[in-house]
């Protein structure tokens, strides 16, 4: 037996269980949403693609400006990463290379998993399904990292003539990306995880 | 929990229908997201400018990404490749040219490299040693054919802007001294700059490009004039040792100088042909040449040989230089009487605008004017001019009192100047009398004399007896102190002593054996003897004759001549005394009366004052028996009287008058003569007893 069958809709707010029908929350107001509203997947996906989408041009355009009294260098994400790597800086080429590349990846991969899995009944492990979002949505806010490097560089490091960092336009792309991504693990309905489709 | 049963109320309308068919309102975000994002891309792909390549013969500096392309210093573009040509000849830098300024970006448009530069006009660009080389580039505000292919330029134009300055071209025989990027002066402030000194293809001299900054380039014209300020000038002229720098940096890399003689030339335009004067008095002379129009050119025919004329040498008229000699040559002409008569020909070309007449006057008028001058009395003449008047000028003088003549200007020769004598300082000619009078005087001759006696002097000086004489005279002077000293001599005081001791003895025998009784003797002998006489008076004669024969004898003695040699020999002495051998003795002579003074010391020691003393007391009591027997002299005077009485009582007998009675008379003179001697002999001893010791 379960709320669905017992055309029950539980509140995702407060908690409160209604009807299957009832428009919203009689305690808290938040809207209920039927667990077979499309809206849920459809907005994972609408984020999923506006984060990819954003995610493009955070890494063609430079994230740092970085001049410095001789030198004046434009760093695109990758291209940083692999100026450490040369550089010697295995372990901060590696922090960034994870968190500015591995992680917004790895999740745009997990979340199209994921609703492509919830879209599909017949794909097996909801266990794993659950577990994995859970996941991403404890590791969606570290993407914010670089972002918040860029940040912290562009206050600090602003010495007139002598150096001087700006952040670039890939930083913005980069912050909405993974604003985006965030997003769009969020309009995960778990839910949806257990209902199993009628047939 | 109050809301279970008013719940329905709040919305109870039925569900909207499935979903799933319906699109969400989210999707407008990733659309939102891929429009900007597309936007971006085409606004990145639209701004990122037009490609151009520029080939450099080499990419000094130039980095991918880094090096920028600036425009009036702002960045205007990027290096985006470095390449090679096909060839390898050239380096092909692609550069991303910004939007904005590239359609500026034509066929007129330059490029080069800016890198830091020291030169000896100063350093530029030193920025670009910290900020690493870029590429400047240069076009103007028209919109031309397009071109995306240039070749760089080696080194930055000087015009940077249309209208900035002018180009004109120098020329000249030689490069002289003159750099790449020499700077060209006006009026002592630089102005512009020399470029591109190359080989004139077409003839045997240099070219050079000269680059005159826009506001001056105003003073340049037609009849401007360039010389070449490279390095330092030092001349020498009756105003003095003038030494001319001009700057540093023409001193090191050359330099050019440029000035507008004469007013109101004619504009000139883009890469006017200039000549470059090797120095500025040559540029000032040459105005004269270039007003063609306004030259007169003229002819004097010389007799003589006048050798310091040349080409260029100026002609003056009232001091100031009006023309100059343009050709030397011989002129062939025939007398009257067909000799053929060959003389020096020297044209000169006068300038009318010097000579006072407007610029704009022809040939025609200078000539006219010329003419009018010469009937007035102007006349040409070679004059001397310069510091020691060893050059020679043409001088047009008006010369009061002339021969009348006039210009021939009908033919279509070179009309021949009318002369008056030169008026050549003959300061040179004097100057060379001089010399030859000193190339005349016998020098040879008094060396050669002066070396021959040299040669003798050394030959006497080096001969091994004059060597040896200096040591012969110290030999003779030791021999002498060792005469001094020697033992002999050191007992010299111990013999006068003895001598003296011995003389000491004498005057005591003496007057122990009376010598006045002896006296008195001995005049009684006289007298005795004069008895006898008187007694022998008959064998007088014989006697008197031979005392005169005796007299005669003496009086033929030839004294004179031993005068004379005394008198020589005094002289040689003399002479001997003045010799330098003489005067250079007294340091031997030193010695030796030092030695002498050693001796007298030893005399006095040795007692031989005492000695003298005691000889003088000696003389003294011999003097007192001297006069004690004078007393007795009158008596013998008495007999000396009556002897004489006697001889007169005998001369008496032979009568007066006869010579035997002037004999005797002379005799008995005689006789008194002695007795007189005695008695001053005696006064003597009683006055100055010390003479009978000192024998005066």
């Amino acid at each position: 037996m379960t709320a669905q069958a017992a055309h029950l809709i539980g509140c995702r707010t407060c908690g409160r269980v209604w009807p299957e029908g009832t428009p919203t929350c009689g305690r808290c107001g938040a809207r209920l949403r039927a667990i077979r509203d499309g809206h849920s997947l459809q907005a994972v996906w609408a984020w999923l693609l506006a984060g990819m989408v954003c995610y493009v041009p955070a890494n063609l355009y430079p994230m740092l400006n970085t001049s410095t009294l001789l030198d004046k260098t434009t760093n695109t994400v990758i291209g940083g990463a692999v100026e450490l790597w040369q550089g010697g800086n295995y372990g901060v080429a590696a922090i960034v290379f994870v968190a500015s590349v591995m992680i917004p990846i790895g999740k745009f991969i997990a979340i199209g998993w994921l609703a492509l899995a919830i879209g599909h009944q017949n794909i097996p492990g909801r266990h794993r399904h659950l577990r994995l979002l859970h996941i991403v949505e404890f590791i969606g806010r570290w993407s914010m990292v670089d972002v918040f490097v860029v940040a912290i560089l562009s206050a600090l490091v602003q010495l007139g003539v002598v150096a001087t960092i700006e952040p670039g336009p890939a930083a913005a792309s980069f912050a909405l990306s993974v604003a985006f991504t965030m997003l769009s693990a969020q309009s995960f309905d778990p839910r949806t995880i257990w209902t199993t489709r009628t047939p | 929990m109050n809301d279970a049963p008013d719940h329905p109320e709040l919305h109870t309308g039925p569900s909207r229908g499935p979903s799933v068919n319906r699109l969400s309102v989210v999707w407008i975000v990733p659309l939102l997201a891929l429009i900007v994002s597309l936007g971006v891309a085409w606004r990145t792909y639209e701004d990122r400018g037009t490609l151009i390549e520029v080939a450099f013969s080499e990419a000094a500096g130039i980095q991918v990404g880094k090096t920028v392309l600036k425009y009036r210093e702002v960045e205007v573009g990027k290096v985006e490749s470095v390449g090679f040509s096909k060839d390898l000849s050239q380096v092909v830098v692609g550069i991303r040219v910004d939007k904005e300024v590239a359609p500026y970006v034509d066929i007129d448009s330059s490029f080069w490299l800016v890198k830091p530069e020291l030169t000896t006009t100063g350093v530029s660009r030193l920025d670009t040693v910290l900020s690493g080389v870029f590429i400047e580039g240069l076009w103007d505000s028209e919109i031309k054919a397009p071109a995306t292919h240039f070749v760089a330029l080696k080194q930055a134009p000087l015009a940077r802007t249309p209208g900035s300055g002018t180009w004109i071209t120098l020329f000249s025989e030689d490069g002289g001294s003159i750099a790449e990027g020499a700077p060209v002066i006006y009026r002592g402030i630089k102005v512009g700059q020399l470029r591109n000194l190359r080989l004139n293809p077409a003839s045997s001299g240099v070219e050079v490009d000269a680059f005159i900054e826009a506001p001056y380039d105003d003073r340049l014209s037609a009849s401007s004039v360039f010389w070449d300020t490279s390095g330092f000038s030092v001349s020498l002229s009756a105003q003095g040792l003038k030494l001319n720098v001009r700057s540093l940096a023409s001193l090191i890399q050359g330099g050019v100088e440029f000035a507008t003689l004469v007013s109101g030339g004619e504009p000139i335009e883009a890469a006017h042909r200039f000549r470059l004067f090797a120095d500025e008095a040559t540029a000032r002379d040459s105005v004269f040449s270039k007003a063609e129009a306004a030259t007169a050119t003229l002819s004097l025919l010389l007799d003589g040989s006048i050798q310091n004329l040349a080409v260029g040498v100026p002609v003056t008229y009232r001091g100031l230089p009006v023309g100059k000699i343009t050709d030397i040559s011989i002129h062939r002409a025939a007398t009257p009487a067909g000799d053929l008569v060959y003389r020096q020909e020297v044209d000169f070309a006068v300038s009318g605008a010097r000579m006072g007449l407007p610029d704009t006057s022809t040939r025609q008028e200078v000539l006219d004017f010329l003419q009018d001058q010469v009937k007035q009395g102007l006349r040409a003449r070679v004059i001397s001019t310069g510091l020691l008047g060893g050059s020679l000028q043409i001088e047009l003088a008006n010369v009061p009192g002339a021969p009348p003549d006039v210009l021939n200007l009908a033919t279509g020769a070179i009309p021949v100047m009318p002369q008056v004598a030169p008026k050549i300082t003959d300061l040179s000619s004097a100057t060379g009398d001089i010399l030859n009078r000193v190339q005349k005087l016998p020098i040879e001759d008094v060396m050669r004399s002066a070396i021959r006696l040299m040669d003798s002097a050394n030959g006497f000086i080096t001969k091994d007896e004059t060597q040896k004489a200096p040591a012969a005279v110290v030999g003779l002077l030791d021999e002498l102190r060792g005469f001094v000293g020697s033992k002999d001599v050191q007992a010299l005081p111990g013999v006068l002593h003895s001598g003296l001791s011995d003389a000491q003895s004498i005057l005591g025998d003496l007057r122990k054996s009376d010598i006045a009784g002896k006296v008195t003797t001995a005049v009684d002998n006289v007298s005795a003897a004069a008895l006898a006489v008187t007694d022998a008076a008959t064998g007088l004669p014989a006697l008197v004759d031979a005392v005169g024969e005796m007299a005669s004898k003496v009086s033929a003695l030839p004294l004179d001549d031993l005068v004379t040699s005394t008198r020589k020999t005094v002289e040689a002495a003399g002479q001997f005394l003045q010799t330098d051998s003489m005067k250079s003795l007294p340091a031997s002579l030193g010695a030796t009366l030092d030695q002498v003074t050693g001796t007298l010391e030893d005399l006095r020691g040795g007692g031989a004052v005492a000695n003298l003393n005691k000889a003088l007391e000696a003389a003294r009591q011999a003097a007192q028996s001297v006069a004690a027997a004078a007393d007795k002299l009158p008596d013998l005077t008495g007999k000396l009287d009556d002897a004489a009485h006697n001889l007169n009582t005998l001369i008496a007998g032979y009568g007066p008058g006869s010579a035997t009675a002037r004999l005797v008379q002379d005799m008995l003179l005689e006789i008194q003569r002695a007795a007189a001697a005695v008695g001053s002999l005696a006064r003597t001893l009683e006055r100055n007893p010390q003479s009978l010791i000192t024998g005066r």
